[in-house]
């Protein structure tokens, strides 16, 4: 599914003394397929924007009838209009998952069967027969790394950090969504946790979810995995390049407070050391290109 | 002097339950900053709790300056040992800024004049001196947990835990967290920081790492990065710049274990050129 944002605008609180302009005037397009990264402080309008690519929060029909700045806002995710009032959003947000920031918050139920449950059957047509919810719980709970037999009927509360989150990715993940959108799936685990909950994301992608958008603090990340980043600034949209370009404007990058992965940071060190690396920002692009660079000269 | 000594604690949650600190050796000297390390259910949180008696040790003695942990004296602990959590939205305990920064300072009995300085100073200390009347729910992430950090502050403690108190925040709040804390220890304040972020380990002048209730590995920072192999069992894993430093050595660049970007970038220069 191919998601179209075309001069998107939100104004939180609208008409009222607290009014604030989360989204002005947004506009790109991620393509189907993409692991798409979104970057951005704190207040940038990151959550906002991926909000409404579910349709949690709606276009208001007013900024479609009365456009700014003349221009029609255009908000499509594959098939589905997201300004139009007569979308059926039920059938949007069974193919659109959401995982929020820190979902393990919203686990619930008795025992971990019953939690990814849940969410096969909200979005099932009718009633799912027994057999049908336990396949599906079975495979999900197994694509995100936990033995059905061992947790089905553990309380998700008495699993560790990592694995409640995995339990209420699972919960996401079990309606087979084409796109999924993270809100920074990795913030607060360990180190080993992170690692853990990326390589998922890379189990997922292209073949169980189409499409994948992630919002992430971790520049590392961001460089290392997403086909193409969005750079949230005020509420607009700064760039929207693939790392091995975006990174190139590291200095503009760090002068609006973002911060870079390491081995972008490293090649502007080294480019005032009159050493040039042109590499891809991955670390395995910039050790070879920096080996390479050793083997050609004299290697002390 | 010892500002906080653990001698073979233990601790555990439940009759039946693994214990969650065994048999516990640790001291840290006034005035040092400690970064605390280790895996998920490592025992790091807990390790604080136990520092300032919210929980209470099974077997083995806590001293903090000298004085073992008892039931008589946890008032004055806590006023010594303070600590700043993970969530900063669920520290406060006031709408405004100032009442949550006085709170622990009114809990004491502290005069009401001192009370007032004590606010102006903490929030000094934490450079939210211009935020004393504002909502705390209309700030951001960093701020609120400088907030907390301020209501620790106005106790006056000789040593500050800070269980996490980055995690939840964005890399501009971390910065700000990072750069309080650093600043508060120059001053002399005792720092003991539990993280998953490596980077921020290396601010500290000794790294601790916890593994299954009990001390694995402790040293300076870059002491303990050199050690890799070892950290990987215990489910951790190299800061970045430490990762690029063994596999620039391992293709034939001499590098040294440098954990600084600079040093790093000036050393491949001159290997490469």
């Amino acid at each position: 599914m191919r998601i179209v944002v075309n001069h998107l605008n939100y104004i939180y609180n609208d008409r009222s003394p607290f009014a604030v302009q989360a989204l002005k005037d947004v506009s790109f397009t991620i393509e189907h397929g993409e692991f798409f990264g979104i970057i951005g402080h704190t207040g940038s309008g990151k959550s906002t924007f991926v909000q409404h690519l579910n349709g949690l929060i709606r276009v208001p029909s007013s900024l479609k009838r009365k456009p700014i700045k003349g221009d029609m806002t255009e908000l499509r995710v594959g098939e589905f209009d997201l300004t139009s009032k007569k979308t059926d959003f039920r059938a949007l947000r069974r193919n659109v998952g959401m995982v929020f920031q820190y979902p393990e918050n919203q686990l619930f139920a008795e025992t971990v069967f019953e939690d990814v449950a849940f969410g096969y059957r909200n979005f099932f047509d009718g009633k799912p027969e027994k057999g049908q919810v336990e396949s599906a719980v079975r495979e999900a709970l197994g694509i995100v790394g936990l033995d059905y037999e061992t947790v089905k009927n553990v309380s998700p509360f008495d699993l560790s950090g990592g694995q409640k989150r995995r339990v209420a990715i699972a919960g996401v993940i079990v309606t087979h969504p084409e796109v999924l959108v993270l809100d920074e799936p990795a913030a607060g685990l360990d180190p080993l946790g992170k690692q853990e909950i990326m390589r998922l994301l890379h189990r997922l992608h292209g073949s169980w979810c189409k499409t994948i958008v992630v919002v992430s603090h971790d520049m590392d990340e961001i460089a290392e995995n997403c086909t193409r980043v969005a750079v949230f600034a005020e509420g607009t949209v700064k760039y929207v390049l693939p790392p091995r370009e975006l990174f190139h404007h590291s200095e503009e990058l760090l002068s609006l407070g973002l911060d870079v992965p390491l081995t972008a940071k490293l090649c502007l060190e080294l480019e005032k050391q009159g050493v040039h690396i042109d590499c891809d920002y991955t670390t395995e692009d910039f050790l070879r290109k920096v080996l390479a660079l050793g083997k050609g000269g004299t290697v002390c | 002097m010892k500002a906080l000594e653990f001698s073979g604690v233990c601790f555990s949650y439940g009759e039946s339950e693994r214990p969650a600190i065994e048999k516990l050796d640790l001291s840290v000297e006034e005035g040092e900053f400690v970064a605390l390390l280790g895996h998920n259910g490592s025992g790091k949180s807990t390790l604080a709790r136990l520092a300032n008696g919210l929980l209470t040790a099974d077997s083995g003695q806590i001293s903090v300056f000298g004085r073992p942990i008892d039931g008589k004296n946890l008032f004055g602990i806590r006023r010594d040992v303070g600590v700043v959590f993970q969530n900063p939205d669920s520290q406060a305990v006031a709408s405004i800024v100032e009442d949550d920064v006085a709170f622990g300072a009114e809990n004491v009995g502290l005069p009401r004049e001192e009370i007032g300085d004590r606010i102006g100073f903490a929030l000094r200390a934490v450079g939210m001196e211009e935020f004393r009347t504002a909502t705390i729910a209309r700030l951001s992430g960093g701020q609120k947990q400088r907030i907390a950090i301020a209501g620790v502050l106005a106790l006056r403690p000789r040593i500050m835990i800070l269980d996490e108190a980055t995690a939840m925040l964005d890399p501009r709040g971390r910065r700000e967290i990072v750069e309080v804390v650093k600043k508060l220890n120059e001053e002399g304040i005792t720092v003991l920081m539990i993280t998953h972020f490596m980077e921020e380990a290396l601010l500290a002048s000794r790294a601790v790492v916890m593994n299954c209730g009990t001390v694995a590995m402790e040293g300076t920072p870059s002491e303990i990065f050199e050690r890799h192999e070892e950290l990987l069992k215990y489910n951790l894993v190299l800061p970045r710049i430490g990762y690029l430093c063994r596999r620039l050595r391992e293709g034939g660049i001499r590098v040294s274990d440098t954990l600084d970007i600079g040093t790093l970038a000036k050393e491949i220069a001159s290997c490469v050129s």
